[in-house]
């Protein structure tokens, strides 16, 4: 089982959503030490919660309880691994896929210190385009989100979160904790992209034959992605925003996106 | 007491701590918790604990109430997904939440090297119902007062959010305020058949602080002990940061405070008080 106390063994996936991350979790599921599960949404809330403490109540629990940052970010960190360590399951690694644990990679690190990163990226165009096609609602006024309801709005909700993850990437270098994965290499040489993070978690290459996607029980929040899921591995929405936007809408977005993408090391 | 500045814990006592199951007769995994509405004597209840050569109480700690709410809200929205993928249950979820909560209150009961750990926070009465799912076995206790004097004490308090500096509700409209007593009181009565539960008058323990204290100890399971009567003596006026009662707990225990709010209050603010908590005033015999 994966150390819950230093988080050897627990590897936090995260990324703009529609960047593939659910297709990533199909991938590495079928390793069969690897328990690659849904979205708890856990990892943020608890980090953010560690970082709450710390800032408002630092100096009180070090003055008064003997609890230093340190010690307060590790509490959090064994409570999240224990969260997501289940008895009775024995996986020797555990991993856990929210796309917005990207917000949180650097906090996570704190809490467990031999824990790894996954950061998952796509063409900021075509993550647009994705999102623009979704119906998300703000469950109190049921109005779209901007980000899935403005072009505009879409692309700089991407370069928000990449620059996040750009950040995290850069904090998280030394160490070798955090592996960037793209989506094109994910779809156009899947068993190549699959086989580095077999090796970046540290799990050996599977000689047991891949579990058929059908096995593997997908949350509400990836319901969306299901009719994708039982299809072959394509390469056919690498650069899709170019035929699903308009044109005028396309410059805009790739605009908005080009900086962050290069830096990401995309053409 | 350990004083606060010269607080150094040593967590290599971890390795010479009494043995880990039982302690006293309860296991070490069993806090005891206290809380009240605020300015209802939840310092001075937490004053006397503190001064058993037992039982740590520190300032508050005020991680309890945001650590259960954090239970709550994982629960509510993940409690399926991580059944169902990761074999993780309610109530593996629930003990790994009594672990942390147990490691925040232990290096200070390490470093004191007594036996028991006592947290107080007013807000974690609000919480005694999960807590005692947490903690089957942890003596839950909580200390109410007539809601107007708890009004009119709130009303005099410069207590402001942290974001926007604005006082808080509580602290300027007595109905805002009257309506977290009610709810401090709601819990009491849904703890009522709890036998590890104890709610105190502020009102008998400073007037008959002998017997009150007394009640407190043998409902511990502590045998009293002198220095519970002088609390004075052993408190740390500088222990904690932003508590309001530090001042007055520092002196011995007097009663000067009771019916402050026929002084204190304006007779608007009594009949609001009174509006929202007249039933529950009534039967606790508040008049």
């Amino acid at each position: 089982m994966p150390n819950q106390s230093e988080g050897d063994g627990f590897c936090f996936i995260g990324g703009v959503p529609r960047s593939g991350l659910t297709l990533l979790r199909r991938l590495i599921s079928a390793h069969p030490d690897i328990l690659c599960g849904s979205d708890t949404g856990v990892a943020p809330a608890f980090a953010m919660q560690a970082s709450n403490f710390i800032t408002t109540l630092g100096t009180l629990h070090r003055k008064d309880f003997g609890l230093d940052e340190t010690q307060v970010w590790r509490i959090f960190g064994r409570l999240a691994a224990r969260c997501l360590s289940g008895e009775g399951l024995a996986p020797r690694f555990i991993c856990e896929k929210t796309s917005l644990n990207i917000l949180v990679f650097e906090e996570l690190a704190q809490m467990l210190p031999q824990a790894r990163f996954i950061h998952v990226v796509r063409d900021g165009r075509d993550v647009a385009s994705s999102l623009l096609q979704r119906d998300w609602r703000n469950p109190q006024t049921g109005e779209k989100f901007a980000h899935v309801a403005n072009p505009d709005a879409a692309a700089n909700y991407w370069k928000a979160l990449a620059e996040i993850g750009l950040k995290a990437e850069a904090s998280l270098s030394a160490g070798d904790r955090i592996l960037r994965v793209k989506y094109e290499d994910l779809v156009l040489a899947p068993d190549i992209a699959i086989s580095k993070i077999f090796d970046f978690i540290g799990a050996p290459p599977p000689s047991v034959r891949a579990v058929a996607p059908h096995e593997m029980p997908v949350s509400a929040l990836e319901k969306e992605s299901l009719p994708l899921l039982f299809q072959p591995v394509t390469a056919a929405r690498i650069l899709i925003a170019k035929h699903r936007l308009p044109a005028e809408i396309y410059e805009k977005v790739n605009a908005i996106t080009r900086p962050a993408m290069m830096r990401l090391g995309y053409p | 007491m350990a004083s606060a500045s010269a607080f150094t814990p040593d967590l290599s006592a971890r390795s010479q701590s009494p043995p880990e199951s039982i302690v006293d007769g309860l296991p070490k995994s069993s806090p005891i918790l206290i809380g009240g509405t605020p300015r209802s004597g939840t310092t001075l209840l937490r004053a006397i604990i503190d001064a058993h050569p037992n039982i740590v109480c520190g300032p508050e700690l005020r991680a309890i109430p945001a650590l259960c709410v954090l239970l709550a809200n994982v629960s509510a929205a993940s409690a399926d997904v991580l059944k169902s993928q990761y074999g993780v249950t309610r109530a593996a979820l629930d003990a790994a939440f009594a672990d942390s909560i147990i490691e925040f209150t232990e290096p200070l009961r390490l470093a004191t090297g007594k036996p028991r750990v006592a947290e107080k926070t007013p807000a974690n009465v609000l919480h005694f119902p999960v807590l005692r799912r947490l903690f089957p076995e942890s003596p839950l206790l909580c200390i109410h007062r007539d809601p107007r004097d708890v009004v009119a004490s709130l009303m005099g308090m410069d207590w402001r959010d942290a974001k926007t500096g604005k006082r808080l509700p509580i602290t300027t409209d007595p109905a805002a305020a009257a309506r977290l007593w009610v709810a401090s009181v709601d819990i009491e009565t849904r703890m009522a058949g709890d036998r590890a539960f104890m709610a105190i008058r502020y009102e008998d323990l400073v007037r008959r602080p002998n017997t009150a204290i007394r009640g407190v100890f043998d409902f511990l399971k502590e045998p009293p002990s002198n220095a519970s009567f002088f609390h004075q003596v052993a408190f740390d006026p500088e222990g904690g940061e932003n508590e309001s009662s530090n001042s007055r707990v520092a002196r011995p225990i007097d009663d000067s405070s009771v019916c402050r709010w026929r002084r204190d209050l304006t007779p608007d603010a009594v009949r609001i008080v009174e509006s929202l908590a007249g039933p529950k005033m009534a039967s606790l015999g508040y008049a």
